[in-house]
C-alpha cells in the first residue's frame, strides 16, 4: 500500500519523482464496453496485479509502458534507436486513465519497433514547456530526436484507432 | 452561473509556498495527494446535479468520473476553483482567477464538451446510463491509485 498523505501541499508533488502505477496489462479492450464491464477490472483484480517499484537513477519500470521523467528523457527518448511514442499524463486526469490499458496493449504487441513511455505533466514542467502540451492525455511520436510531425494528438482514443494511429506513423516514418 | 462549483480567486505562484489550509509538512516519501472529503462531495453533488441541468451522462466506466471528481476536489483544495484536471496550465492560479477552464467550462457550458469524460452526450461511445454517482463507488475505484 502506498503511503497516502492528505491535505498536502500540491507543489510537493512536481517535487517529488513520479510515482502512479501504471495499470498492468489487460485482456480488455474498449469494444467490450458493456455497463458492468470496468476497464480497470475490480478492487481485488487490481490487488493482484504487481506493483510498479521505482529503481534508482532508472525509468519505472512496470509492464511495458515505463513511466520516465525530464532528467532521463534525452537518454530514453532523444537518443533511442527505434521510435518511441510519448504520453503526456495527469494523475487525475479520467481519459488518461481511460488509454491506460490500450497503451499497454500497443507497447507489447509493438514491442519490437517501438517503444512506449509516459510522462507526468506535473512532475516535469520543462518538458511540457518545450513541447507546449495542454490537452490531457497527449500522444507525441518521437523518432531521430525529433517529434514526428503531425503525429501529435489529444484525449481519449480506443483501442482501435490507437493502432491505426500508431500504423500510420510508423509507416510515413519508414518511407520517409 | 447558478452551478459554478466555487468562487475562484486567484493568487501568485508564490503563495503556494503557505497555502491557506495545507500547512502539513511532506515527508521525503512518495505521496499522492489527495483531494479532503469535503471538497470530494461538493464535487460529486455538483456532477450529479449539472449532469442532470445539462442531459449528459457519466462514463460508462465510473472510475474514469471518479478520478475526474477527485481531481476537481484536488484543484478546489488547492486553487480555491474546481480547475480542469485534464489540461496542463502554465499558471494553475492565473487559470483559476480566469476561469474559462473551472468546472463547467466554457466548452461545455456552450457546446457540451468535456475533454475529460465527465459529462457525456448520450450519442458519446463511453456514455453510461447514469447521473449519479455514489461516494463508495468513487472511493472503490479510485482505492488503488
Amino acid at each position: 500500500m502506498e503511503t497516502m498523505v492528505s491535505n498536502s501541499m500540491p507543489i510537493s508533488v512536481s517535487s517529488l519523482p513520479p510515482v502512479r502505477v501504471v495499470a498492468s496489462p489487460r485482456k480488455l479492450e474498449f469494444s467490450s464496453f458493456t455497463p458492468k464491464t470496468t476497464l480497470f477490472g475490480s478492487r481485488s483484480q487490481r490487488k493482484i496485479g504487481f506493483r510498479c517499484s521505482p529503481v534508482r537513477r532508472a525509468a519505472v519500470t512496470c509492464g511495458v509502458v515505463t513511466e520516465i521523467k525530464e532528467s532521463q528523457f534525452s537518454d530514453v527518448v532523444l537518443k533511442a534507436d527505434e521510435p518511441v511514442l510519448v504520453e503526456f499524463v495527469a494523475t487525475w486526469c479520467g481519459p488518461c486513465r481511460l488509454i491506460s490499458p490500450a497503451m499497454e496493449a500497443i507497447a507489447q504487441e509493438y514491442g519490437d519497433r517501438l517503444t512506449v513511455v509516459k510522462i507526468d505533466h506535473d512532475a516535469n514542467p520543462r518538458l511540457i514547456e518545450e513541447y507546449k502540451v495542454y490537452g490531457l492525455p497527449t500522444l507525441i511520436l518521437f523518432k531521430n530526436g525529433q517529434e514526428v510531425p503531425e503525429s501529435r494528438r489529444e484525449g481519449a482514443i480506443t483501442k482501435g484507432k490507437l493502432k491505426e494511429y500508431v500504423d500510420a506513423l510508423l509507416e510515413s516514418i519508414s518511407v520517409a | 452561473m447558478s452551478l459554478q462549483a466555487s468562487s475562484s480567486y486567484a493568487f501568485g505562484i508564490s503563495s503556494f509556498v503557505s497555502p491557506p489550509r495545507r500547512v502539513r509538512h511532506v515527508p521525503e516519501i512518495r505521496a499522492k495527494v489527495e483531494p479532503s472529503d469535503k471538497s470530494v462531495e461538493i464535487m460529486r453533488k455538483f456532477s450529479e446535479q449539472y449532469a442532470r441541468k445539462s442531459g449528459t451522462y457519466f462514463c460508462v466506466d465510473k472510475g474514469v468520473t471518479s478520478v475526474v471528481i477527485k481531481g476537481l476536489a484536488d484543484h478546489k483544495d488547492s486553487l480555491g476553483a474546481p480547475l480542469c484536471p485534464c489540461r496542463h496550465y502554465d499558471d494553475k492560479a492565473a487559470e483559476a482567477g480566469q476561469g474559462f477552464w473551472n468546472c463547467p467550462c466554457v466548452p461545455m457550458r456552450e457546446r457540451k464538451e468535456c475533454h475529460c469524460m465527465l459529462f457525456l452526450t448520450p450519442d458519446n461511445d463511453f456514455a453510461g446510463q447514469d447521473q449519479t454517482i455514489s461516494l463508495e463507488e468513487i472511493r472503490e475505484s479510485t482505492a488503488n491509485m
